[in-house]
Order: structure tokens, then sequence, then C-alpha cells
């Protein structure tokens, strides 16, 4: 569904989002998205229906452990001393989350499945894999993936000690794999 | 990738944006609830570069990623290495095969495809320790009369990666010369000068270029300081 597609309407604090079209990911009906708010931010909404059903809000201002289960990862020592080692396993962490296809077993983020397994196969070859470019973008750009993993790996060569210093090296050489097992099918 | 030197091009590009803009879960893709011929509006397309043109930022950008990760490899898996640099070096074969599809314009600088088969240039000398890589990027700045004094800093830009490899590579002084000029501009530039859309992108890439600086050119403990801030 396309943004011409939604018509949008919105008075003092009322906001109004009405499908024009129906909507292939909601079984092919129309929807209305009504909310109220008083500011601009998610904490402003004060409530909001769904097809004139009420929506939970407490799922989307504190999502339960189970959605995001993971600790906080603490990059910063005693002395306020950013702790590099912790940045590096964060960096990492931040990369596996943007993966396309069939996850490995040693996925370490917990709300990511497999996804996009049939990128390619309308052109009867398999593209399944590699980054998406971003958190809002599921598009993957063959240039965007290479220009960072060159990024990456320059900074593996010239800084292999530090990797391993920082026990990443194992998963910086994965993140880099999962973009290089990708831009050999391309 | 069909990866011989006659081959047309390379796919580019998987999705749309203007249909995968969107703020969930990849696997909430609605693409799971139906099949692609009920529903092929969403059908994440696969394109192919066309075959008039090999997109030259894009086939710099791959050669010079499959030369460096074929290093990061090297000790570790080098038959994964090798078929890196394989791909690497028949990839170059490509895009020198067809300049006036790869090469539009001959500058060096922002936002040229110049740029980008320099970045592949110098990785694969770097990869290879082939002397015909770095000769061919060096007739290419000289014929074009061009070496880097970037006048901003851009994240898409490859002009100071090159330069950067190229002093440390070789370490001729006209090269750590043209870095000291260079970087001695930046450290005097003004937050405008930098892609300010990028801004974070834009200041970790030149952090890490410094550092390359500090590491292997030039001791320069401004640089050092800038680097930290």
């Amino acid at each position: 569904m396309l943004f011409d597609d939604v018509e949008f309407s919105t008075s003092t604090d009322r906001f109004v989002f009405k499908s024009r079209k129906r909507a292939s990911w909601y079984n092919g009906s129309m929807f209305t998205l009504e909310f109220r708010a008083d500011g601009i931010t998610p904490y402003n909404v004060i409530n909001a229906t769904f097809n004139n059903e009420d929506v939970n809000l407490t799922m989307i201002f504190d999502p339960p452990s189970s959605v995001f289960s993971g600790e906080p990862i603490n990059i910063l020592e005693n002395d306020n001393q950013y702790n590099y080692s912790a940045v590096l396993y964060a960096s990492l962490l931040f990369y596996e989350s943007q993966r396309a296809g069939k996850l490995p077993s040693t996925n370490r983020i917990d709300w990511r499945n497999d996804s996009m397994l049939n990128d390619g196969k309308s052109r009867g070859i398999d593209l399944v894999g590699g980054y998406f470019n971003d958190g809002d973008d599921l598009t993957k750009n063959t240039h965007i993936i290479a220009g960072f993993t060159t990024t990456i790996a320059w900074g593996v060569i010239e800084y292999e000690d530090a990797y391993i210093k920082a026990n990443q090296l194992k998963d910086v050489h994965d993140a880099i794999r999962w973009s290089m097992d990708y831009l050999i099918k391309v | 990738m069909h990866t011989t030197a006659t081959h047309d091009g390379f796919y580019e590009r998987v999705g749309d944006t203007a249909v995968n803009d969107r703020w969930y879960r990849p696997e909430d893709w609605p693409i799971y609830q139906h099949t692609v011929s009920q529903c092929s509006c969403h059908a994440r397309l696969a394109v192919l570069s066309p075959s008039f043109f090999l997109i030259g930022e894009a086939i710099g950008e791959l050669i010079a990623c499959f030369a460096a990760t074929s290093i990061v490899f090297r000790s570790y898996d080098n038959e994964y290495s090798l078929e890196l640099l394989k791909h690497a070096e028949e990839l170059y074969k490509v895009a020198v095969a067809n300049p006036f599809r790869t090469l539009d314009r001959k500058d060096f600088g922002l936002d040229s495809p110049g740029d980008e088969i320099a970045w592949a240039r110098i990785w694969l000398f770097r990869a290879t320790n082939k002397s015909k890589y770095l000769f061919e990027l060096e007739t290419f700045l000289s014929e074009n009369k061009v070496l880097p004094r970037q006048s901003s800093f851009r994240i898409g830009s490859r002009g100071f990666g090159v330069l950067t490899l190229l002093a440390k590579l070789t370490k001729h002084k006209r090269y750590i010369k043209q870095v000291k000029q260079s970087y001695d501009f930046l450290l005097t530039a003004r937050i405008p000068q930098f892609d300010v859309s990028y801004c974070t992108q834009c200041v970790a890439n030149l952090a890490f270029l410094f550092l390359q600086v500090i590491n292997t050119i030039l001791i320069i403990k401004l640089y050092f300081y800038f680097c930290l801030r």
C-alpha cells in the first residue's frame, strides 16, 4: 500500500488515516486508524482505534520483554570512558539485526527471523541474503552493501589485533561473510 | 553474478524503495501473506543493471569490496579468500573492457564514477601487489590532472580513501604531501562543509581516515585530537 492509497485528515488533537484502497496486508479490507495526541512524541498519544476497536497502547510503549529480551549494552566504563569492546560488540549486533534471508543458527537477535526467502525467484536465480539498506527500507542495494563491507574490512585489516582483544574477530568475519556470500550471488 | 569478462551486468538492487519503505520487520512483509501471482505489485524486483551501463560507482565498489575482503580471510580461509579475489579481478576486466559504460566522466572527485574505479584499483593493488593496478591508477590520476584536495568531505566520495592508501602503500613523498594538504584542510573545515544529512556516518568515516594517517603516514598530534573530538 502506497502513501497515495491512504487519506489523512487532522483536527486539533485528532488524526485519522483512511485507506482509499483495500489493504492486502489486512485481508483485502478497508481500514481506518484514528488516534488522539496532545503532542508530537509517541507518549503524547492519548488513545487510538483501528476500525473503531481500541488499540492497546501499552504494547507500543512498553513492549513485553519477550519481544525485546536483550539486556541493554553498557558502552561506558566506570570512569565514563568508552568501552570500545562493548562498542564493537553492539555495532556488530546492529549489522546482524539488518540481515536478510535465512538466518543462521548462530543468530543473536532473538526478535529477528528468516525473511525475503523468495528474492530473485522472479528471475529464476537465488538472491536471498545480504543486508537491508536500513531500518525503514527493505531494499537491498549492491553498492551500499559493498561500500560498508569494504569499510569494515579495512578496519579488520588494519586493526585485527583490536578485534581479537575485544573477542569480536569471529563475529566481524561472520558479518563480512554475510555480505560476501550475497555479493557472490549478485 | 556471472563473472566472466563478457558479462553484461549484475544485480544492483532487490526490492523497490517506493514499496519497501516501511517501518516494520521484514518478517512481517505482506508478501508472506500472498503469493507473487496474487500480489505482484508487492513482488520484490531484482533489478539487473541495464546492459548499456554498468553503473561505474557500483562496479567500482564491488571490485574494491571483493579485493579488500579477500585480504581479511587470507590467513583464515584461503580458499574463500582466493574466490573473492577471483571475483574482484574478473569484475575489473569487465569494467576496463567497457570504459564507456563505467566511466562516463573522467573527473575524479565528488559524485563521479571515477573515484570508485580508482578505489577499486588501489584495493586490487593492495590485495595482489600487482603493479599494473597501481600503474593504471596513477595513469588515470595524472591524465585527468587530479589528486584530490577535496573541498568537502562526503561519505559517497572515495577520494580521501584512495589518496590515503596511495600514500600508505607507496610512501611516495608527493602523495604524503597531498595527504597533509588535504587533511590539514579538513582540520579547518567548518561543519557546513560536511554532508550534514549523513553527519554521523560522515564523522565516523572521517575519524577512521585520520586514524589511518596517524598510524601509518604522518604522526601529527592535531590529527589525533581531531579524531578524538
